[in-house]
């Protein structure tokens, strides 16, 4: 009895997950067939990309609130490129290079100018999407038509695609990139010397520096690193809609924000780490998806996640609190 | 000798840096258009800074109380989506005949309820506040869907327009608003014990707990109060459009988060704190209103304002970390 007791606990959120999944196989129809769960996959890239990029500075003791801001500016340099006669490659680079730009500018002003995290990612959010306005004289989209080749490919391209009985079951090359992006994170963080160091100075500053930890240096590839995926990720975004809409950014911002702490309520210390925010990423590509088969109506679906995470989160900090009384008792 | 009479000249300058960028911005846009000094320019400044002030001490008070850590720190996300949810409510109340101070009791129900959620899941169970507030501004910003259909919902009353319209002491009484709920707050946390308690949780938890200050109480009590005040300015909104377009909390929630972050440059120890919002929001309002005045492009002014600001923040920093 005590062990499931122990197993219920150590492992709330998947349970949770289990529950919601096993709960619209029953009751949502096309639910559970092989050509609705890839379409989900396929449409979590971009989340996943940037909530890879979250994940880092906030390992690092951070939060990065421009990730919408290189987002829409990966997305922006791309459309610029391809339109300037650009090959698709040269254009990716830029775009790319210019989410790792912003990246070094915030790490700039937070570690050399010391900023706050807070205040220096606000301010660069602002800049970003004001940037992103004035390119576009004021927010009008930019639609490309019939670019194909490859940047038709990063977001549009399949891998497989077969006709089966449920619908078309479909594997995108995006999701395969963005998956890619997460098992290269995931191994810069838990093998590499770089992930442990971050690891450290995002845990004790103070303390990692006086080890030896290059803790700046961390910190501000964080931030970098930060950039790039976000960037990777408006290049996904504007090859699935074959055009540019500025200031589309913040529909991701606060989502990530949400896997990574999903995410890290399944580390048995409350890390962020990158298989917890997989997790996170489908959780919120089914949520959606379930509601959506379900007839759940778009306003009521924001109440239901915002009360499910709620939930999930509560339920780990208890978890948590029960655990800390239980070691203060014993003493 | 010679160095205890320089410190005190340059902390002065350092500790009113953030005024002089402020005075500076002044002069700058007073040069390029001298209507910028009007009277009449000035309150309608006031005026712009109402709402955005009024949520930002609410949000001020829980950074303060709260701590500074970058993610295990006070913070309340969903005060934008509990300001639309309450004036959502009133809308709705008054386009069903109901009195208007019916509505705004209703709103400030809810709105104390959903502070009181905050403060339990933060104070009791211990989440962390980012999180926490995430979830309710989801919550919230469905609960403003469903309760306005997504439709814009005129507000019509007679003493909504009288708040908005009529002019006491050559200014329309929304700014006096301000006016009077900036001294309220600035009073609450400035010359009370209340304050010194609130300042002295965030600033070491565990010290405060064993002075005999009850920590738990004081910290849900800044998230009761942020609600209040969110409600003060939902009620504005209203008032100055005399509708509501369901979103407006979304597109102000970093303006609000910059503003209570902004504060901290009006500050000597560089902490969050009520005259600086007060400061802060003036500076975004001045900002805004200079620019249009000078017929920059509307798409412009959101960079440069958050240029200035960094460039603010960024002077202010580094002169601070020269002396210390």
């Amino acid at each position: 009895m005590e062990k499931i007791k122990k197993v219920l606990y150590e492992y709330t959120t998947v349970i949770m997950l289990l529950i919601i999944f096993i709960f619209f196989s029953f009751s949502a129809d096309g639910f559970l067939t092989l050509s609705n769960i890839t379409t989900v996959l396929s449409q979590s890239s971009v989340l996943l990309l940037v909530s890879i990029g979250m994940c880092f500075v906030v390992i690092s003791g951070g939060t990065d609130l421009s990730v919408a801001a290189t987002y829409g500016l990966g997305g922006m340099v791309t459309v610029l490129c391809i339109q300037a006669g650009l090959p698709a490659p040269a254009a990716f680079l830029l775009a790319v290079l210019t989410g790792a730009i912003y990246g070094l500018i915030n790490s700039f002003l937070i570690l050399k100018v010391h900023i706050t995290v807070w205040l220096t990612t606000l301010g660069t959010l602002f800049i970003g999407e004001s940037i992103e306005k004035i390119v576009t004289k004021g927010g009008t989209p930019i639609y490309l038509s019939k670019v194909g080749g490859l940047f038709d490919y990063i977001g549009m391209g399949t891998l497989y695609s077969s006709q089966s009985e449920s619908g078309v079951v479909t594997i995108k090359f995006s999701i395969l990139l963005a998956i890619i992006v997460a098992l290269i994170a995931d191994f810069l963080l838990r093998k590499t010397v770089f992930g442990r160091n971050l690891y450290a100075a995002g845990l004790q500053r103070g303390a990692a520096k006086l080890a030896g930890v290059p803790v700046d240096k961390c910190v501000a590839l964080a931030f970098v690193i930060s950039g790039m995926c976000c960037s990777l990720g408006g290049i996904i975004g504007t090859s699935v809609l074959s055009s540019y809409i500025p200031v589309n950014g913040r529909y991701y911002l606060l989502d990530a924000i949400g896997t990574v702490f999903i995410g890290s309520t399944m580390h048995n210390r409350g890390f962020a780490n990158i298989p917890g925010m997989l997790a996170g990423v489908l959780f919120f590509g089914l949520l959606t998806n379930g509601l959506n088969l379900l007839g759940v109506h778009f306003y009521w679906q924001n109440v239901v996640r915002g009360l499910l995470i709620l939930l999930i989160l509560a339920m780990d900090a208890y978890r948590r609190n029960r655990a800390l009384s239980v070691v203060k008792n014993k003493k | 000798m010679d160095n205890k009479e320089k410190r005190p000249l340059s902390s002065i300058v350092i500790q009113y840096s953030g005024y002089i960028a402020f005075l500076g911005v002044v002069i700058l846009f007073t040069m390029k258009a001298p209507v910028f000094l009007n009277p009449k320019n000035i309150s309608n400044i006031f005026l712009q800074s109402s709402v955005l002030g009024i949520v930002s001490f609410g949000l001020t008070g829980i950074f303060i109380g709260g701590g500074d850590h970058v993610i295990r720190g006070g913070t309340d996300l969903s005060i934008t989506s509990n300001m639309a949810v309450s004036a959502a409510i009133v809308a709705v109340m008054l386009n069903n005949g109901y009195h208007l101070l019916l509505g705004i009791g209703l709103a400030l129900i809810v709105s104390l309820a959903i502070g009181a959620i905050n403060a339990f899941a933060v104070v009791k169970l211990k989440m962390i506040p980012l999180l926490v507030t995430i979830c309710m501004m989801y919550i919230l910003q469905g609960v403003e869907k469903l309760i306005t259909n997504n439709k814009v919902i005129p507000a019509n009353s007679a003493i909504l327009s009288f708040i908005a319209n009529e002019e006491i002491l050559f200014a329309p009484i929304a700014a006096w608003i301000f006016v009077i709920v900036a001294l309220l707050v600035y009073l609450l946390y400035n010359s009370c014990s209340y304050g010194n308690h609130v300042s002295a949780i965030g600033g070491n938890e565990l010290a405060a707990r064993a002075s005999g200050i009850n920590v738990s109480l004081i910290v849900a009590s800044t998230y009761l109060l942020a609600g209040v005040l969110a409600v003060i300015s939902g009620i504005l909104i209203l008032a100055r459009l005399s509708s509501l377009t369901p979103g407006v909390g979304d597109l102000m929630l970093f303006d609000v988060m910059l503003v209570s972050y902004l504060g901290a440059v009006f500050s000597k120890r560089f902490r969050p704190n009520i005259p600086g919002t007060f400061f802060g929001a003036l500076f975004v309002g001045v900002l805004t209103n200079g620019f249009t005045m000078i017929n920059v492009p509307s798409y412009w002014v959101y960079a440069i304002k958050g240029a200035l600001i960094l460039i603010t923040v960024s002077i202010t920093t580094m002169q601070r970390r020269r002396v210390l």
